[in-house]
């Protein structure tokens, strides 16, 4: 049997192995584990990414059933570069994590089970982003969940709690209401399957309820705006590993379901005008997102408000989409290196964040000036994962926006452009406000004197990556091209 | 060569042509009396100060003669003009400094037209030769724009109304030495692009008859202006400004008519070298006087009358020729204009009258603030005077000017004599006027209206910085502030039950859509 | 690769100033000079090459169907031999003056960084790349532009982002719908855009766009406002950025828009030339009477300097050869009298103290060298002859006659009847006597002086051999002859 064809079995099986042996090997052994996992599934993620550019997409059938019986993982350019970015992440945040979680090891109970709930989480994200059928989304999205509103309460305290009380309320909320459309699709069409729903799905009342009503739960799951109500809570208030996972990986999976529900299983214009609908929504989560993140005082609210805003850049690929081959290879390319960029600034941004409150011991913006005296390598980072959230050039985000907007413009639709632009002010603005005060000269009272050599270069090595992704936009594209949304479009032979 | 191939200093061309012989002798005489005078005259200590200015205004006052392309024509004209600013702000008053600010600023505007003519005149005819220009531009579209700049940067150089002020300014706070130059010379640079850069002969009627009237409004505006100031060289000034609007008249007489080209020319000419000379010898006189006392200041008062009675055109000065030229210049046009321009060119003389004899009671009573020895300055003024007496003797003819034959007849020793006798009663009379009267003499101060107009100026300046200032106060305190209404839309958008009720809506939204 | 180089190696020297640190100043100082001698002696060969007809370029793959290209051409490598040389000069300059300074690393890194990006605006083979590397010099500025840290430079900061960050959204939208109807389209002499010369609606509102982007840059009314504040930073910085590489990579930008993607010809049968020209001729007159009430020594020179850069726009505006050529030769010419200034503003901070002109008398007999350095230079730029601006504003004012507009003409001599109007005070303010007496010390520090010195010297060599093979003037003629159909004066 080829080994590549066992990847996307390995990339579940292997970090789930990780979890149960963190979970016995006990608190001082268990970072060592987590390493090892995440370095493992780094190279096998990037192993099957090479094998798609490959050979293309292909399934992987779990113990060798097949659908519809058994459980199909399906491997493609797409799930093969949302898998890459969470292995990227996923070891930095790994390596961050026991930098982080050592300075205040003995005040807090639930450390120890930080790394098997971490494991966990990858465990069902790498699923989520591999399975084909949408039963086990459902199944992925409850443990993702579950695992995520346990890693935020982690750290403990009041306002953890009250924040991880919501994002259970929501994580449940979701998870019913996908359910309930689960359950309607299926009732319709008796299939579970995502491709054989694609060829098979009919104008259906019942069916296309269904799927209305999984679409409204994935929102509610991306918290794209108005449904955005718990995630600055929760990614404000989990310790900062937590966050930066949450808000860059995290709610990538419920988006990258929506992505292949509304492009690759449903034909075009099923849902008639919730591509437009979306694509809105999208606009308004840039605008209020960023206005918020505009007026927070505290610096994890503001990175929290940011990726409100950020989110709402990958819900234009679907107005965009309507309008021809050209113009989707465009925007679908634009999203899924925003995704990227985005993934990896904002762990950045949010493992700096977490450095500079360990740092200066409080999360206030206006009294961390100097910070470019004392930590000038994490103010840098800061700084890089800034200019990438911006979209200014050289970085992945300009990349991402330079796709979109041309996008929004060759399919005619140009206030998307107008969209994209102003997201790309404001970010600036947010952003500024932070790093002004960063770049004072203000004499600094640190709080702890020397920072650990991870939480300073961690931040800054993710923010250079994701400058540098715009080097790697060609492999991206053709990562792209090798994803199931763009060959069943037609674009890629 | 590439005429608009600009900066290549080789291009620079000097020509020693009829038109610049007599201006090329003026300048070099009166720079370089002027420049010993002031030598002599200056404080040791402040010397090189003056000189650091005097020299290239100097330097390019003496060349500009002699340019003959476009760009050493602009080039020398702005050497010299520039650092007499130098010049007339050497006293460091207050005073000397405004008049030395408004005198750089229509410089500077003069500079600007002067260059904005010369750029149209090069483009259109091809040729940086100023003398392939002038007749060049004759024949092109845009002739009245280019003479309209040309003739607008020459007002400034010559003080025509309203901005006869430059004048008086230029030299009532300069030291006596420069101040001489400055009276003799700059003004004549206007004269000299009379000739260079109008095209003569090809403008409409319309033309000569607006500038003969703006020649002679000056004539007679300057005068009245000069005889209400107070400092003797601020009458000077304003006579200067009087004498230059004559030239304008002649300049005038040039652009229509072909024929009276060189009559015109000639008269423009014969102006500017009486002029220059003449006035020279006033400055350097005042200053003389004033160094002296008892019979020596009374035989030099006299021997001042010699350049007055030329500027007032009495018979066997240089000024009755110059004038004769000027009013054979103006015989020759025919038309409502040139004729009662013709009619009222004698009355300008009660002007300049009245002028000399203000000049007089001024410089009577005089008294130098420094002692030096007078006997350089004396003998240096004494050159000029003579320059002024002997020039109408060996006038060449070339300049058709020849007006000495008639000179004697009892004809044009009247003429030259009424306005002056005119003048002469006019002033007796006022000594008899009552004080209110008499004090109308000191209402003008050097630069008239352009001082009101550089207050008026500080003054918006002011105004204006003043509004700015409340603006921002005004802006600063109407700004809304939206942060916390927006903060609060937030809160109520998180708050449990408007999420959970938002959260309905999506849902049924997306099914109403999809379903529809 | 050799088009790449004079970009990527004053970036190595910034990175390498970075990772030297702030302590070890000598092996920074070396770093930096022999970076800007390199750079200098290989923009040299590279000039050499172009003259001889051997365009020397240079491409990447970067986006979909879109390459970062650079291109050593005459027109840009104008502009880098500018940014360049002044760079080595204005170097012996900060270091002289940053003496005392802390964050000299920072200051010297983020400086070498600036002049990387402006040469790769320069270089810059087609829209996408000269965006890209327009974006980095905002972004790298921004650190110097704030670099005392005090409220009021964080504030000036602030209005520069703003400004600049707009302006690059404007310029990204342009780029990309360029990008979208004509794919590909490197600078070409005479335009690039022929094939798609029909859609004029587009290309209006693209031109409009590109035009507001690169207009913050060139400081054109009413997208200056960043321009006056940013004075605030250190001298060497408002010298060499602001009176240099930032404000004329706005301009090149323009000059490369309107010569050589759309095209003299299209810009003006589509009719973009005329509006742009008219808004460069208000921004000449308007800055110029603003600049007279400055007492603010630097602000003075800001307002003259967003005056000068608008000479720039509207020579480029005409669409005549000879103001086109002008306004090249305008942009090597302003930069070396403006350096002078700048410089001299900042030598009077930095030994005396003295910010405003009101506070200069006396200055003239403390700091003669500098003074008679700065007052050269201030008549260069009222053009008077045989000082270097005026060759360059003599091409203009030919140059738009020749295009029929007068009106242009006009607009530049009364300019510099403005310049020599807000020029004089200053002069006069260091002439008269007051506080500053030889007595109470000497000129500035000599590594503040020889620089002032030389390019004081320039400003009068390159005007006295502005007709010489090589100068800026002929520089300019030949780069943008291409642009008019092989044109010759």
């Amino acid at each position: 049997m080829n080994v590549l064809a066992q990847l996307p079995g390995l990339l579940v099986a292997v970090p789930l192995a990780g979890a149960a042996i963190s979970f016995v090997a006990g608190r001082r052994r268990a970072p060592h584990v987590a390493i090892t996992t995440a370095f493992v599934v780094l190279g096998l993620a990037v192993a099957l990414a090479v094998h798609v550019l490959d050979g293309g997409p292909f399934r992987y059938h779990v113990g060798g059933w097949g659908a519809p019986l058994g459980i199909d993982l399906v491997a493609d350019g797409a799930a093969a570069l949302f898998l890459v970015l969470t292995a990227i992440v996923g070891l930095v945040v790994t390596l961050y994590a026991t930098a982080y979680f050592r300075t205040d090891d003995e005040t807090a109970y639930g450390h120890g089970l930080f790394w098997t709930l971490w494991l966990f989480m990858w465990t069902s994200l790498n699923a989520l982003f591999l399975t084909g059928d949408v039963f086990n989304v459902y199944v992925c999205l409850e443990l993702v969940g579950i695992s995520a509103v346990t890693l935020v309460t982690i750290g403990g305290g009041a306002e953890a709690l009250r924040a991880g009380a919501r994002y259970l309320f929501a994580s449940m909320l979701g998870a019913m209401t996908y359910l309930l459309g689960v359950a309607l699709l299926y009732a319709a069409t008796g299939q579970l399957d995502m491709d054989v729903l694609r060829t098979t799905l009919v104008a259906d009342t019942t069916a296309a309820t269904g799927l209305a009503l999984m679409i409204a739960a994935l929102v509610l799951k991306t918290a794209l705006v108005p449904a955005h109500f718990w995630l600055p809570a929760a990614h404000g208030s989990a310790p900062s590993p937590v966050s930066a996972v949450l808000s860059s990986l995290v709610v990538k999976g419920s988006y990258f379901v929506i992505l292949r529900l509304m492009l690759d299983v449903m034909p075009a214009g099923y849902l008639p005008g919730v591509d437009i609908f979306l694509g809105v929504l999208g606009s308004a989560a840039i605008v209020w997102g960023s206005v918020q993140a505009l007026l927070q005082t505290r610096i994890k609210q503001l990175v929290a408000y940011s990726t409100v805003a950020q989110i709402g850049y990958l819900f234009l690929v679907f107005p965009l989409a309507r309008h021809g081959a050209d113009v989707l290879t465009l925007a679908l390319t634009g999203v899924l290196v925003h995704a990227l960029s985005h993934g990896l600034a904002k762990a950045g941004l949010f493992l700096g964040a977490g450095s500079l409150m360990t740092r200066f011991g409080h999360d206030r913006i206006a009294d961390m000036g100097g910070a470019v005296r004392s930590t000038p390598a994490l103010t840098f980072g800061v700084a890089l994962a800034g200019v990438t959230m911006m979209g200014l050039p050289p970085s992945g985000g300009f990349g991402a926006k330079w796709l979109l907007v041309s996008a929004a413009l060759a399919s005619g639709e140009w206030w998307w452009a107008v969209v994209l632009v102003t997201g790309g002010l404001l970010a600036a603005a947010y952003m500024f406000r932070l790093l002004s005060v960063l770049l004072t000269d203000a004499p600094t009272e640190l709080h702890a004197s020397k920072g650990d050599v991870r939480t300073e270069w961690l931040p800054l090595a993710l923010a250079l990556g994701a400058v540098l992704l715009v080097l790697a936009i060609p492999l991206v594209s053709n990562l792209a091209a090798a994803s199931n949304v763009l060959i069943h479009a037609g674009v890629t032979p | 060569m590439n005429p608009i191939m600009p900066g290549d200093i080789s291009t620079l061309t000097f020509a020693l042509d009829p038109t610049a012989a007599p201006f090329f002798a003026l300048f070099a005489f009166l720079w370089a009396v002027s420049g010993i005078y002031a030598a002599v005259t200056t404080p040791a200590g402040q010397r090189a100060r003056l000189f650091a200015y005097f020299i290239p205004s100097a330097v390019g006052g003496i060349t500009v003669a002699l340019a003959a392309d476009a760009i050493s024509f602009y080039l020398c004209f702005a050497l010299m003009a520039i650092p007499a600013w130098g010049l007339i702000t050497h006293a460091r008053t207050a005073e000397a400094r405004r008049a030395g600010a408004i005198y750089l600023t229509l410089t500077a505007i003069g500079e600007a037209l002067l260059l904005a003519a010369l750029i149209i005149m090069v483009v259109e005819t091809g040729s940086l030769e100023l003398s392939v220009m002038a007749e060049g531009i004759g024949g092109s579209p845009l002739r009245d724009v280019a003479a309209a700049l040309a003739l607008a940067s020459i007002a400034l150089k010559i003080g025509t109304l309203p901005v006869s002020g430059i004048l008086p300014l230029s030299y009532t706070y300069t030291p006596a030495g420069a101040a001489s130059a400055l009276a003799g010379a700059p003004a004549k640079v206007g004269a000299l692009a009379m000739i260079r850069l109008l095209p003569a002969g090809s403008m409409p009627e319309s033309w000569a008859a607006a500038v003969m009237v703006l020649g002679l409004a000056t004539a007679f505006g300057a005068a009245v202006l000069g005889t209400l100031t107070t400092a003797p060289r601020s009458v000077l000034g304003y006579s200067s400004a009087s004498q230059m609007g004559l030239v304008l008249i002649a300049a005038g007489v040039s652009l229509a008519e072909p024929a009276a080209v060189p009559l015109a020319h000639g008269a423009i000419v014969a102006f500017a070298i009486h002029h220059g000379l003449a006035k020279s010898a006033l400055v350097l006189g005042d200053d003389v006087v004033s160094r002296l006392t008892g019979r020596a200041r009374t035989s030099a008062l006299a021997a001042l009358a010699l350049p007055a009675l030329a500027l007032v055109g009495a018979p066997l000065t240089s000024g009755f020729v110059a004038k004769y030229a000027l009013k054979d210049a103006v015989h020759a046009l025919h038309g409502t204009v040139p004729e009662a321009v013709y009619a009222l060119l004698p009355w300008t003389a009660i002007g300049t009258a009245a002028l000399m004899l203000r000049f007089f009671a001024l410089t009577r009573e005089r008294t130098a603030e420094t002692r030096v020895s007078p006997r350089v300055p004396i003998a240096l003024w004494s050159l000029v005077l003579a320059a002024v007496a002997l020039v109408v003797w060996i006038w060449p003819a070339r300049w058709n000017v020849h007006a000495i034959e008639s000179a004697l007849s009892p004809a044009s020793i009247w003429t030259a004599l009424w306005p002056g006798l005119i003048a002469v009663a006019g002033w007796m009379a006022l000594r008899y006027a009552p004080k209110g009267a008499r004090r109308l003499n000191d209402i003008v101060p050097p630069g008239d209206v352009l001082l009101g107009l550089t207050a008026a100026v500080r003054a918006t300046d002011r105004w204006l910085a003043g509004r700015a200032r409340t603006g921002e106060v005004t802006a600063g305190n109407e700004r809304a502030d939206i942060g916390p209404a927006l903060r609060a839309a937030e809160r109520t958008a998180v708050a449990w039950t408007t999420a959970s009720t938002l959260f309905v809506l999506l849902v049924l939204l997306l099914v109403a859509l999809g379903t529809r | 690769m050799t088009a790449w180089l004079p970009m990527l190696i004053p970036a190595i020297a910034g990175i390498a100033t970075f990772a030297l640190g702030e302590s070890r100043g000598r092996a920074r100082n070396a770093v930096n000079l022999a970076a800007a001698a390199i750079s200098i002696a290989l923009v040299a060969r590279l000039v050499v090459h172009a003259y001889n007809g051997t365009v020397i370029s240079s491409t990447l793959p970067m986006l979909p169907g879109l390459s970062l290209g650079m291109s050593a051409d005459l027109l840009g490598l104008l502009f880098a031999t500018v940014a360049t040389v002044l760079w080595g000069v204005t170097l012996v300059y900060a270091i002289g003056y940053m003496d005392h300074a802390t964050d000299r690393a920072r200051f010297f890194g983020f400086f070498a960084l600036c002049i990387a990006a402006a040469n790769g605006v320069a270089l810059a083979d087609d829209p996408l790349s000269l965006f890209i590397f327009y974006e980095i010099l905002s972004l790298t500025t921004y650190p110097l532009v704030v670099h005392n840290g005090t409220p009021e430079a964080l504030s000036a900061g602030r209005k520069y982002l703003f400004y600049a960050l707009g302006g690059g959204a404007a310029l990204l939208v342009g780029v990309a719908w360029l990008a979208v109807i004509a794919g590909q389209t490197p600078f070409t002499p005479g335009g690039a855009l022929a094939a798609v010369s029909d859609r004029t609606a587009e290309l209006r509102v693209i031109f409009a766009l590109m035009v507001a982007g690169f207009g913050v840059k060139a400081a054109l009314m009413p997208l200056h406002g960043w321009l006056p504040g940013a004075m605030v930073a250190p001298a060497p910085v408002s010298s060499l950025l602001h009176a240099v590489a930032v404000v004329k990579a706005g301009v090149f930008g323009i000059i490369r828009l309107v010569n050589e993607l759309y095209g003299p010809e299209l810009a003006t049968s589509l009719g973009l030339a005329t509006p742009l020209a008219i808004f460069a001729g208000i921004t000449i007159i308007v800055a110029s009477v603003i600049a007279l009430r400055q007492d603010d020594f630097k602000r003075r020179l800001a307002y003259s300097t967003i005056a000068q850069l608008s000479y720039i726009t509207l020579g480029t505006a005409l669409c005549s050869p000879l103001a086109a050529a002008g306004a090249l030769a305008h942009l090597a010419h302003h930069a070396v009298m403006k350096i002078t200034m700048f410089f001299t503003a900042g030598s009077v901070y930095e030994t005396l103290h003295v910010k405003k002109v009101s506070q200069m008398p006396g200055l003239a007999r403390r700091m003669p060298l500098t003074m008679a350095s700065f007052a050269v230079a201030a008549f260069a730029l009222a053009g008077i002859p045989p000082l270097v601006g005026f060759a360059s504003k003599w091409m203009l004012g030919v140059g738009a006659v020749e295009d029929g507009s007068v009106w242009a003409l006009l607009i530049y001599v009364a300019s510099g009847a403005l310049a020599i109007g807000y020029m004089v005070p200053v002069l006069t303010s260091a002439l008269r006597p007051g506080e500053h007496d030889p007595a109470t010390g000497a000129e500035s520090d000599p590594r503040m002086l020889w620089p002032i010195v030389t390019v004081g010297v320039l400003t009068i060599v390159l005007g006295l051999t502005a007709g010489l093979p090589g100068s800026p003037v002929h520089w300019a003629m030949t780069a943008i002859s291409p642009s008019f159909g092989g044109w010759t004066p």
